[in-house]
């Protein structure tokens, strides 16, 4: 019954508005019958073989069309399809059929191609009186690329009158009345309208901006139209998403979304930005959102970034606890839904995508040159009472480097991706190829990935649909230790080994050795001979991995009765990393270490192997029923039932040294870890298993009023037995003002609609797959006059039976506003987000088994407000649109454990307070410098301090107040780590066929610590620093510098350099994130070289970042994805700007 | 009609489609889980080990009050370590990480015992391993709790595994008076259950029948019971099980772990993976390079030896050979490092891989505390041949008139103890324990200015001292803070 049911509902809506319904089935007749003479070759050559007696019309009908490849429109209501037939025909025409069945009835046929219309003679007689004050139109309908569309439907407004482009996109519609209008529509396509007015010819171009309350959003489980939606949802359209040259969607989505917060932390090749929706709420769980991927719920972040932008159709964001409620378990943080594109009904389709271009750092610290970091080494000697070297008075002897251009490159970055799609009736497919290659702007790391997606769907029967999507990936990377533990006298991160280098030494020796201070008998007195070649590193250090990421699904849908879906799939999701590093003999690192290239030291060799697998099985059941009473209550159930299954499963081997083999290696003849003699290796298995029952209606009156409750059940075995269920409702309810009569005078509004929800989620996402279970702690002890190992165990905590569900409680309420035909459009949320945590609470130690047990404390409180605007501003010849999104958050920890006022540590810089946002930044204050003897007297000193040396404020001590001493206590707020708001800013324009679109994003209010800047902050003699700090530096009581750089060669660098306000900044930032120009090349050329349609582009990603942050990433973050620990920049790989160009070609 | 059907068809196949309850009892797979374990005798021996293994947490920090809050030892403050400094200086506040790890630790070594004593009850054993175990738990129990007592005064006072969250803010603090009597209770229990000492090689090192008596006698003399402790004390010494070996070197040789001497150590070794090494070793090492050895690279400058420990050797005395002495260069330049090498693992090949051992109880502190035992009994001339046995070791003559009075022989074994038992943590508790820990101490601060100020923690105008109050150390805060009804904090912390 499927393919009857749209021209069904057509003509039962239309009967009850309209008289005009009357014309309809003759003008399609008449349609019909033009477009038979000229399509009627099938109707002319299938004959059929049927035998039925006394049997209902509808089978002999569904006979027919399982016979053939025709099909029946027909009104269930005006056609009496259970009266009894006979028929008995060999070999026979259709239309032979048809008048055997018809005759003696007032049914007339009309065969249109495969389409065989059916309907009562009144209806033609009423018609023909009326057809003549109507006229005809007919045109074409193209795309925005100019390409000819065809499948669009056309209708008069107000009636069922339509019809649907051909092949080359032409239509004729009869039957149209003077100011009636005319409606084009197609799937994912803007529906389009214009009024006729007596011109013979309408061409009409319909873009696939979807701009406008019209569009179907994706929930969970299933689709909304976005008129109906009473939840806080946004959505990106693949348009959107393409085009960005990005490698994931994560990175696609940035600064497109009100709410979402995307931290691109690291730039690292593949790596991804973190993603928050409406801020932190869990302490020790994962604030990370939940994904679903075409149904399948996964928190793996990693499955998410596989996926290709170019397919994905949609993603949609639930951000409000209501709409995300239907995932409970493990929504709490927002659901991200990602919806692929699967085949289209029509000509297979082919499209090649080739974006190739190339990357460079946006960024390079400014360190000093070799004449101020000369001057300023002399100095910091005369200071310390050192002699100059001559080495620093011989210019001559100087190799002038500068050792971040040693580090970094221009790097190539290709992306290619091929797709075919198509689709019959009864069978549509989607196929894409992906390739990328992106090598990374630091020397010898990249990503290089290969992916697939083939999805299948399949309608078995009219009620039985089967499909099947595969999207498996492949990806090798090779990574590089970028991030520093920078301190006074090491330097690890390949980052801070270059910019704190020697820029007067040279990266070679003549006999094609490393330049490595260490080795160097002269330079090793001079300078750091701590410091490494970076480049050594970067060439020593093989760390590869490869990944495989898939997502499967199956999934078998029946409809038994009309209205009622049932539909069940089983998914997998399969992560499998592989690591494999090595690190070369020549590895010259630090002190004391003498390997080189014609001097290897196997001592220095280190190699890994390790594998982890993660397996998912999830089989979700679902059953939809859309019902209605009176036509005015609109209906739509759905209960189900979830099952899911995870397994992790890890080993990894490394090499071990004892005393019989110090050394590992004994040559470099294996370069992997089974060359050590001795290895040693871990491994680890875990499953966790989760289910959920759940159920919603949703209920309009209307259209007017929206009203929608779920709710839903989860256990998971992450939990105690006692606790392991949580039961998630939600409500949510809005109001379609528009709708309402007395709004039909506010002309300038064209749509308007108030939205309010409440709803629980929850999170389990808590470390391991046991949190609620200790298990024993296993150490060594010995005993003997020979010592004899034995075995110890002890249990290592306690286990809490009734730990639960961490839950968000949501309030949110919304408005949108559409004005001027939807041209102008703004929505509205504000939130008030509580979430209970589970905390490690502290208890007394006497219990001599642990320190902490996890429990169910503690509160976290988001509160904020999201604002989207969209404007088309200039429609026309000249487009021109523009999106905005301002997203506030508001975070408070609201409570926690007991009498306790801080979660975590408060000795570290990075603090979470009680009735604080997450991830304070606390520093001493930098107040000035000593300058004279008399200052060292008149403040108080850190430590052991002098002139030259930074002063800090003494802002209190142990009893509370100021104490004349520089301590712990005197560490200060100096920030947060949290922005106050974030924003979007897209503005896209489009002339004939050139279109321009402007990305911009940023942030405002975040602080954070970066840490970096302390190894090239120090003014020391041994290494460079940044040219700011050098020439700031205090020289003397009359050039005390900028107050807040200690002089060169200070005695005390330990209180210099500890945490201070001089390394924590604001990361307010403003990005071009991306720019893009392109160009369709016009049909008539193509059609010359046959094919459809052809865009060039010129893109470039983070063409510049307008900030006052001094390091490579005002969004650097180094504890990952810790909401505590979120603030600290110890140097991150730096984002990459991205200049490319692309053509995309579709035949 | 039919739709209804299919309606309620569908509900009632939903409602059956769930996973049982026992799907979700899912636990680790890698790793042991409390619930049926300790139910063989092997399982009980490996819960026991861990009792002997938490004894490295709680002896971590013992030498901060044992040598470092006495004249024996400072800190060399370079390493900024202020839990370190208060100790030294006697400004020990509450929130020291010290305190806290010492309370944490014991009362990890006293949940194990728990453990055994009341899991050993339900797994059927032979009477060998019923003593075994009980006399192992009760006599590390009791050493805990006499460490504990001593350091802290009144101590919540556990003898139940504690189970549950709830348990461990019910239990209160116990009296002085009551730890003491568990205290003798549980080592006169072990003194009965254990063997006097071990065959197999892998039992050497447990704790032993003659352990529980000498640390018994120990208790006695602090509670002044004199010749309770005497008594027992020579119930150990005539065994003649133990020993004073030869040379003193020989008893902290890393080559010699439970020697003859040795009644009782903490155990370490060198050459296992993960490292079972003695982190006493870099302690005892100033933190700048000072020599060339590699043992040399790892000091952290925390139990550096004061000049007056070490005038307070003898020219000739042998047990020099473990200090060692050598020049600062950058830290305080010119000043000689004095630091002792009691911890030295000559046999390691890394630098932070001593396998020595932290001795608790050794022969030598029979002598001196049977010595101090007849002294207090008022018979200094019968406690002179012990002292003469240890002196002679050591190389020395002992002169004849130290017997002359009760206090001479007093401040004679006073002395004795403190070259004897050197960067062995007693000093504090020997002090303490004669009740000469403020006069000594006092005067010790009083000559800080003819020593480096760190020595001694001399400011520029004020003395330190160590108050009445300050005999006690402060209850861990946090611990307060965390269950104030049930813990007081010792007064004026």
């Amino acid at each position: 019954m499927k393919k009857n049911k749209p021209f069904g509902e057509l003509f039962n809506r239309s009967l009850k508005k309209n008289l005009l319904i009357m014309r309809i089935a003759v003008i399609l007749m008449m349609l019909g019958i033009l477009q038979a003479q000229a399509n009627d070759a099938y109707a002319q050559k299938t004959r059929l073989s049927l035998n039925f007696s006394e049997t209902e019309l509808v089978k002999v009908l569904d006979k027919i069309e399982d016979e053939s490849e025709f099909f029946f429109l027909y009104n269930e209501k005006l056609l009496d399809t259970e009266r009894k037939v006979s028929i008995d025909a060999k070999d026979q025409l259709v239309s032979v059929i048809l008048d055997k069945l018809f005759t003696g009835t007032d049914v007339q046929y009309t065969i249109i191609d495969r389409k065989i219309i059916l309907a009562p003679d009144y209806l033609t007689a009423e018609v023909q009186s009326e057809s003549q004050q109507q006229a005809v139109v007919s045109g074409s309908v193209k795309d925005s690329q100019g390409a000819p569309l065809s499948g669009v439907t056309v209708t008069i407004k107000g009636t069922a009158i339509g019809t649907i482009t051909d092949m080359d996109g032409k239509f004729s519609l009869p039957g149209i009345q003077q100011n009636a209008s005319v409606v084009f529509s197609f799937v994912g396509l803007a529906t389009q309208e214009i009024v006729f007015t007596g011109q013979s010819v309408i061409n009409m171009v319909m873009s696939e901006e979807a701009i406008g309350l019209e569009e179907v959003v994706v929930v969970g489980y299933g689709t909304q139209s976005k008129a109906m939606v009473s939840t806080s949802i946004s959505s990106i359209n693949a348009e959107k998403l393409m085009s960005i040259p990005v490698t994931n969607p994560a990175q696609a989505m940035v600064g497109q979304i009100a709410g979402v917060r995307f931290q691109q932390a690291n730039g690292e090749p593949g790596s991804a930005p973190y993603i928050r929706i409406r801020g932190n709420g869990s302490l020790t769980s994962s604030n990370s959102p939940l994904y679903v991927i075409d149904g399948y719920p996964t928190d793996d972040a990693n499955l998410f970034n596989a996926i290709l932008p170019n397919d994905i159709e949609s993603i949609d964001v639930l951000k409000d606890a209501a709409s995300a409620a239907i995932y409970g378990s493990r929504a709490g943080n927002g659901v991200i839904l990602v919806t692929t594109k699967s085949g289209k009904l029509g000509k297979t389709k082919f499209t090649v995508d080739i974006t190739s271009g190339v990357q460079q750092v946006a960024k390079k610290y400014d360190m000093a040159g070799p004449d101020l970091f000369v001057e300023v080494v002399k100095e910091a000697r005369i200071n310390q009472g050192l002699a100059i070297p001559d080495f620093l008075n011989q210019p001559e002897r100087w190799v002038t480097t500068d050792w971040q251009d040693v580090i970094f490159r221009t790097a190539p970055f290709q992306n290619v991706q091929i797709g075919a799609s198509g689709g019959s009736e009864k069978m549509n497919f989607n196929l894409s190829f992906g390739y990328l290659d992106n090598q990374g702007v630091i020397k010898n790391s990249f990503e290089k990935r290969y992916s697939m997606r083939a999805s299948l769907n399949a309608m078995l029967t009219q009620k039985l649909k089967v499909g099947i999507n595969i999207a498996p990936t492949f990806s090798t990377n090779r990574a590089q230790n970028t991030t520093g533990t920078n301190t006074a006298t090491d330097a690890s991160g390949i980052l801070a080994d270059a910019v704190s280098n020697i820029p007067i030494l040279p990266v070679w020796r003549d006999n094609g050795d490393y330049f490595i201070i260490s080795q160097d008998a002269e330079m090793i007195t001079i300078f750091n001979d701590k410091l490494s070649n970076p480049l050594n590193k970067l060439d020593a250090n093989l760390d590869y991995t490869y990944a495989i990421r898939q997502t499967a699904s199956a999934f078998i849908s029946f409809e038994p009765i009309k209205g009622l879906v049932l539909k069940s799939t089983l998914n997998t999701g399969i992560s499998n990393s592989k690591g494999e590093m090595y690190r070369e003999a020549f590895l010259a690192n630090g002190n004391g270490n003498t390997g080189n290239i014609s001097t290897p030291n196997l001592a220095q060799i280190t190699a890994r192997r390790s594998n982890a697998t993660n397996l998912n099985l999830y089989w979700s059941n679902t059953a939809v029923y859309d019902f209605k009473i009176n036509e005015k209550h609109l209906f739509t159930a759905l209960i189900g039932y979830d099952a899911s299954r995870q397994q992790n499963y890890s080993v990894r081997v490394d090499p071990r040294t004892d005393v019989d083999n110090p050394v590992a290696f004994i040559n470099t003849s294996i370069k992997n870890v089974s060359g050590a003699i001795l290895s040693t290796g871990v491994t680890s298995k875990d499953e966790y298993v989760l289910d959920a029952f759940f159920g919603r209606l949703n209920y309009s009156y209307e259209r007017k009023y929206l009203l929608s409750g779920s709710i839903r059940r989860d256990r998971s075995s992450k939990f105690g037995p006692e606790n392991r269920a949580g039961y998630f409702p939600s409500v949510s309810a809005a109001w379609n003002m528009k709708e309402e009569s007395f709004m039909d005078f506010v002309k300038i509004i064209s749509s308007a609609k108030i939205r309010l929800s409440y709803g629980e989620t929850g999170n389990d996402r808590l470390t391991g797959s046991y949190p609620w279970l200790t298990t024993l702690s296993k150490n060594y002890y010995v005993f003997g006059t020979v010592d004899a190992r034995v075995l110890t165990y002890a249990p290592s905590g306690f286990s809490n039976a009734n730990l639960g569900w961490e839950k968000n409680k949501q309030f949110d309420a919304g408005l949108d506003i559409g004005l001027l035909g939807n041209r102008i459009n703004l929505n509205m949320d504000v939130y008030d987000r509580n979430s209970n945590t589970i905390i490690s609470a502290s208890i007394p130690t006497i219990n001599g088994k642990a320190t902490t047990a996890i429990q169910n404390i503690g509160n976290v409180r988001n509160r904020g407000l999201e604002i989207t605007f969209n404007s088309r501003n200039l429609i026309g010849i000249f487009k021109w649109q523009t999106d905005f999104n301002i997203s506030f958050n508001r975070n408070k920890i609201t409570a926690l454990n007991g009498d306790a006022k801080i979660f975590g540590s408060e000795a570290s810089y990075i603090r979470n307070y009680l009735g604080r946002p997450m991830a304070d930044i606390y520093a001493y204050r930098i107040v000035g410098t000593f300058n004279n003897a008399q200052d060292l007297i008149d403040y108080p000193k850190f430590g052991a301090q002098g002139i030259g040396d930074l002063r800090y404020d003494d802002v209190s001590g142990p009893a509370g107040i100021p104490d004349g001493k520089i301590d712990a206590n005197d560490m200060t707020l100096i920030g947060n780590a949290q922005p106050k708001f974030v924003y979007g800013f897209t503005n896209s324009f489009q002339f004939k066929n050139f279109d321009l679109n402007i990305l911009l994003d940023g942030t405002y209010g975040g602080s954070v610590v970066n840490q970096f800047e302390r190894a090239i902050s120090l003014n020391r003699q041994l290494e460079n620093t940044i040219a700011r700090i050098a020439e700031n530096r205090w020289k003397s009581e009359a050039e005390p510098g900028d107050g807040k750089t200690p002089r060169a060669g200070s005695n005390f660098l330990s209180s210099n350099i500890t945490t201070n306000s001089r390394y924590v900044f604001g990361t307010n930032f403003l990005r071009i994130r991306n720019v893009s120009i392109g160009y369709i090349l016009p049909k008539s050329v193509l059609q010359k070289i046959r094919i459809q349609s052809m865009r060039v582009f010129l893109t470039i990603a983070n063409l510049h970042t307008f900030t006052k942050y001094p390091g490579l990433n005002p969004e650097g973050n180094t504890n990952g994805d810790e909401a505590t620990a979120n603030g600290l920049d110890l140097g991150s790989y730096p984002v990459a700007r991205n200049s490319s160009v692309g053509i995309s070609i579709g035949f | 009609m039919k739709t209804k059907r299919v309606i309620g068809f569908i509900a009632i196949i939903f409602f059956t489609l769930s996973c049982t309850e026992s799907y979700f009892n899912r636990y680790p797979i890698d790793s042991l889980t409390e619930g049926a374990f300790y139910s063989t005798k092997e399982e009980l021996a490996f819960g026991l080990n861990d009792a002997y293994f938490s004894l490295r947490s709680a002896y971590t920090n013992y030498f901060s009050i044992g040598d470092l809050a006495s004249d024996n030892a400072f800190n060399g403050k370079m390493n900024n370590s202020l839990d370190n400094i208060s100790m030294n200086e006697s400004n020990v506040v509450s929130s020291s990480g010290i305190v806290s790890s010492i309370w944490s630790g014991s009362y990890q070594v006293i949940s194990r015992t728990n453990l055994i004593l009341e899991k050993m009850q339900k797994v059927t054993l032979t009477d060998a391993l019923k003593s075994k175990f009980e006399g192992e738990s009760k006599f590390l129990r009791g050493l805990m709790y006499f460490n504990l007592v001593r350091i802290f005064g009144s101590v919540p006072l556990v003898l139940t595994d504690i189970k549950t969250t709830q348990e461990a803010f019910a239990i209160g603090q116990e009296t002085v008076d009551n730890i003491y009597v568990q205290i003798i209770k549980d080592l006169t229990d072990a003194a009965t259950l254990l063997p006097d000492q071990y065959t197999n090689n892998v039992d050497k090192g447990r704790a032993t029948s003659l352990a529980a008596k000498t640390l018994l006698g120990k208790v006695y003399l602090t509670q002044k019971r004199y010749q309770d402790a005497l008594d027992i004390l020579e119930e150990v010494r005539i065994t003649n099980i133990h020993r004073l070996l030869p040379n003193y070197f020989d008893v902290f040789d890393a080559a010699k772990p439970n020697n003859a001497e040795i009644i009782f150590a903490v155990q370490y070794a060198r050459g296992f993976s993960p490292s079972m090494a003695n982190p006493l070793q870099g302690r005892h090492f100033p933190n700048e390079q000072v020599g060339t050895k590699v043992y040399l690279k790892s000091g952290s400058g925390e139990y550096l030896m004061t000049t007056s420990l070490v005038r307070a050797f003898e020219i000739s005395d042998r047990r020099l050979i473990y200090v060692d002495s050598l020049k600062s260069i950058t830290n305080v330049p010119g000043y000689m490092y004095k630091f002792s090498k009691k911890y030295i693992d000559l046999g390691q090949t890394t630098i932070t891989d001593s396998g020595s051992d932290l001795i608790i109880l050794r022969y030598a502190d029979i002598l001196l505390m049977c010595a101090e035992a007849k002294a207090a009994l008022n018979l200094p001339l019968e406690a002179l041949p012990y002292i003469t046995e240890v002196r002679t070791r050591a190389g020395l003559v002992t002169n004849a008139s130290i017997a002359a009075t009760k206090e001479s022989m007093n401040l004679a074994i006073e002395q004795e103890r403190r070259v004897e038992f050197f960067s062995e943590g007693h000093r504090w508790f020997d002090l303490l324990r004669t009740g000469r820990l403020q006069t000594v101490m006092n005067a010790h601060f009083a000559e800080g200015a003819k020593y480096l100020p760190e020595e001694t923690g001399f400011g520029s105008t004020t003395v330190n001292s160590v108050a009445d109050f300050e005999l006690l150390f402060p209850i861990p805060q946090y611990q307060v803070q965390l269950n104030p009804d049930k813990l007081k904090q010792n007064p004026n912390y």
